[in-house]
């Protein structure tokens, strides 16, 4: 499959191409493919998210360009083509147009490390999920030249504000992935390569112990652990403000900033604007979907992958492989996809925040959560893999509990607890003063009514 | 390993190209009829007043002094989340009282009221 290119150059246009032209040219064909396929993925989720937010709303949504509308996103391409670029006087013309290409760049850069299915991964970095998010970083650089090359006070307001929630929600996503990124490591020693991650979800392991007969759905996810459960619901939450999505719009706000830092934008650059939000709320979905939903893992990939051609079965049957990454491509879109349309739920569910309930959310509540969170993975980690040669006497101080399944219910319970416990501190330290008496009203009403 | 940033790199140009082509594209596609009034600074419909470049809230900088520390202290955490076993226990207890001593300067700075957005 992969060596497609030389089949072609040397097989049948005979050329005896040099090696470092097929590596050269093996790439440019996997970047070429991946932002094709990014492109049609693109045209789906526009017109999948203005369907599903219009029946939300009671409203039909765009329904006239093709059957069911598919065809909205390709007419509205055609607008942004023939749509002319305004750019305002006092605006700084170049930064004006370099300031879409810096927020779109590592967007796409950030496609590298995605793995799509077993074998259709674009790079396995060992450092793959570091790269993700510091790539991802460098878009709020962007947000501000076009915020401060706009020369508007809506620009520049809602450039402030994107770069502020961006930077502010940042935290809380590493660091939940932190806890994740430690349970791994222990386990793989690369705790960073995204592959490496995913394969550690495949079976459920007991302390250390892989409990084999399980049958491959999905119980070894890190969604089913305290650690991971917390994980991901602060992950899910950072990344719905770290792509800007409702209810956290804020740096878009169209009833307080019109549009936000994309006021001054038309045409196509506005497009490119729209292309870049829309491929970052996929990219983060697609992250919540490897890190804690296993990935590409589902009922028969790891089976159709043991047939096909591995290290341990060089003559295996290499449409076996084919077949597992298609199936494996197949789990990984519909799990990134339920994701994609929680997040289209939770814009028609939920009223936009204000600017400070938002930024003490992400400070004074998701920070300090996952800050415990690593914490609590730590203890998970100590109390299910340690031995002798992490700390000594660490076995003789847990005493009779020294199984390994009651070491791993005791972790479980443990940081089950500790999580449970900083939520409801949290909670309750974030309380707007008075809430208790909102409760007695809500209970006296209901007491009326029964 | 070297091929992987090999194609890290390749990726990036081909990245380059995908704002690039559509803007030239447009470029050509594209009427231009600049006019005095389309190009002034939109304002909903009143004529912009005093400069773009005013002061701003003190806050925004707090916050990002605040993401300064943060964002070290992650990256600080991460060798150490990666070497968890290696490290052992020494290793746990001073990782925990820096995570303990970055919990209590947020606990500071929020009882400061510095995470206030007045």
């Amino acid at each position: 499959m992969y060596d497609i290119v030389e089949i072609v150059l040397n097989g049948w246009l005979g050329l005896n191409a040099p090696e470092w032209l097929l590596i050269l040219l093996r790439h440019v064909l996997v970047a070429g493919v991946l932002f094709g396929v990014v492109t049609l993925q693109f045209f789906f989720l526009t017109i999948y998210e203005r369907r599903a937010i219009a029946r939300m709303q009671d409203r039909v949504g765009p329904n006239r360009a093709g059957p069911e509308g598919v065809f909205q996103t390709v007419a509205d391409g055609i607008k942004m083509f023939t749509k002319e670029d305004i750019i305002p006087d006092a605006a700084d013309r170049w930064v004006h147009l370099l300031a879409p290409c810096v927020v779109v760049v590592p967007t796409m850069l950030m496609f590298a490390v995605i793995p799509w299915g077993p074998g259709m991964v674009p790079v396995d970095m060992d450092v793959g999920l570091l790269f993700f998010f510091a790539v991802s970083s460098i878009a709020a650089v962007g947000l501000m030249m076009a915020g401060w090359a706009s020369n508007n006070k809506f620009s520049l307001l809602g450039a402030m504000r994107a770069v502020a929630q961006m930077v502010s929600y940042e935290i809380p996503a590493v660091l939940s992935l932190l806890a994740i990124v430690m349970v791994v490591s222990t386990a793989t020693g690369s705790g960073l390569s995204i592959v490496s991650i995913i394969n550690h979800q495949a079976g459920l392991i007991i302390s250390s112990q892989e409990v084999s007969s399980v049958p491959d759905l999905g119980l070894g996810w890190f969604v089913f652990t305290p650690v991971g459960f917390l994980a991901f619901i602060c992950f899910f939450i950072a990344s719905l403000a770290e792509a800007e999505r409702p209810p956290f719009d804020i740096p878009e706000a169209e009833s307080e900033l019109v549009a936000g830092y994309m006021t001054e934008y038309s045409g196509m650059k506005f497009g490119l604007f729209y292309l870049a939000q829309f491929t970052l709320s996929f990219l983060l979905c697609a992250m919540t979907s490897i890190v804690f939903f296993g990935g590409w893992q589902g009922p028969g990939v790891s089976w159709l992958y043991n047939q096909g051609v591995t290290p341990l079965n060089p003559d295996g049957n290499a449409w076996m492989n084919v077949a597992a990454g298609v199936l494996g491509a197949f789990y990984f879109l519909l799990k990134t996809y339920i994701f994609f349309f929680v997040m289209v739920w939770l814009r028609g569910a939920f009223p936009r925040l204000r600017v400070d309930q938002l930024m003490s959310f992400g400070w004074k509540f998701l920070i300090p959560l996952t800050l415990v969170n690593v914490l609590s993975a730590a203890i998970w980690v100590m109390l299910t893999r340690w031995g002798a040669a992490q700390g000594a006497g660490f076995v003789e101080a847990l005493g009779p509990a020294n199984d390994s399944f009651a070491r791993w219910g005791l972790a479980f319970v443990l940081t089950l607890a500790i999580n449970a416990g900083a939520y409801y501190l949290l909670v309750r330290a974030n309380a707007a003063p008075g809430m208790d008496e909102y409760v007695r009203v809500d209970d006296e009403l209901e007491a009326v009514k029964a | 390993m070297l091929t992987n940033y090999a194609f890290i790199g390749i990726l990036f140009v081909v990245a380059l190209s995908f704002p690039l082509l559509p803007l030239i594209m447009a470029f050509f596609l594209r009427p231009k009829r600049p006019t005095t009034i389309k190009q002034s600074t939109y304002e909903c419909g009143l004529e912009a007043i005093g400069d773009v470049h005013v002061q701003f809230k003190v806050q925004y900088y707090l916050y990002a002094i605040a993401f300064v520390i943060f964002d070290v202290e992650v990256i600080f955490l991460y060798p150490w989340a990666v070497a968890f076993d290696q490290v052992g226990l020494f290793g746990f207890t001073a990782a925990a009282v820096f995570i303990l001593m970055l919990f209590l300067g947020l606990l500071y700075e929020w009882k400061k009221g510095a995470l206030e957005w007045i």
